[in-house]
């Protein structure tokens, strides 16, 4: 049953018609064989580089943002930082119902030491 | 800022050079961010090393910082502006076959799933096992949603019910100018700290970071 309640709305459902969840045993991973290589990976949408995240802050308080693509909704970006960092910052923009929210984490880059985990 | 408004004015107009001046040029720079062309694949230029061949985009130009005084040319500072940019994904210069092993053995490493669902691509699943929520929930499906939304994965085990996050993404390899590859990360479905937090996890892994 669809608890309307705090849903995600990623994907539009319509009630009787939902997407039945494929089973846990179709994640069966598999390693990349000899008959992968044979084409390139598809080359990069140039539209997926913009992100809001990189959208210039303006002056004023009030400046406002253009609404983002669609294509780069949820895909993950990361802030150029230079090496060696301390905090990583990951970043992607989703949408919920009809806005959309860009979530940032800064999280602390475990230093490497002699212990391996 | 503190600064007049009248005495900056003319200040810009006669092209004289101090804290105010220099203060709106790099505030004006900052509006002018290259995101792209040419000069946005100049910063993106990765530097290649002999461990980590998947690498974070690293600006290679250094960043302005704050240098108030000696800079002659607006236009330099244009270029050597405030490096806060976001890349997609990673980037790599290994072979495709290379990387995408290195990832999903990453990936397999923190327990994520995946099946491939097309070229150099794969939905990937990821169960967040939250301690101490797990008891304790039975037919607590109100709080469960509110906790967890709509993504909650309900397991009946022996009459006990147990919620789990679920983080589903997508994981696609992608080429890019220059012998350059990219792994773009999607998230489908899944709280959103979550996905990030296991992006992060996913980065220490791959000791990218």
């Amino acid at each position: 049953m669809n608890n309307q309640c705090g849903e995600d709305h990623d994907e539009a459902t319509v009630i009787g018609f939902e997407v039945p969840r494929s089973p846990e045993s179709s994640y069966n991973n598999p390693y990349p064989g000899s008959e992968d290589d044979a084409r390139d990976p598809p080359v990069v949408p140039p539209h997926l580089h913009h992100s809001l995240l990189s959208y210039p802050s303006s002056l004023n308080a009030s400046g406002s943002i253009p609404l983002p693509e669609n294509v780069i909704l949820n895909h993950l970006y990361i802030e150029n930082s230079e090496a060696p960092r301390s905090v990583v910052a990951l970043g992607f923009t989703h949408r919920f119902r009809s806005k959309h929210v860009t979530v940032v984490l800064y999280k602390p880059v475990p230093r490497r030491g002699s212990t391996s985990t | 800022m503190g600064f007049d408004r009248n005495h900056l004015i003319e200040s810009l107009r006669n092209r004289i050079q101090n804290e105010g001046t220099v203060a709106y040029y790099l505030l004006l720079d900052n509006l002018f961010r290259v995101s792209s062309g040419h000069l946005g694949a100049e910063f993106q230029e990765t530097v290649e090393s002999g461990f980590n061949r998947i690498r974070l985009n690293e600006p290679t130009v250094p960043a302005v910082g704050h240098c108030l005084s000696g800079y002659a040319d607006y236009q330099a500072m244009g270029l050597r502006g405030l490096e806060r940019k976001w890349a997609l994904g990673l980037q790599s210069r290994a072979h495709p076959r290379e990387i995408m092993t290195e990832v999903l053995k990453a990936l397999q490493e923190l327990n994520v799933c995946w099946k491939k669902i097309g070229h150099y691509n794969m939905k990937c699943r990821w169960l967040a096992n939250i301690p101490g929520l797990n008891e304790g929930m039975v037919n607590n499906s109100v709080l469960n949603n509110h906790y967890f939304g709509d993504e909650s994965t309900i397991i009946e085990n022996d009459g006990i019910t147990k919620a789990l996050n679920v983080v589903k993404f997508e994981v696609q390899l992608y080429k890019t100018r220059g012998e350059k590859y990219l792994l773009d990360l999607q998230r489908v479905q899944g709280p959103q700290f979550l996905f990030l937090d296991l992006c992060a996890a996913f980065l220490v892994q791959l000791r990218v970071l």
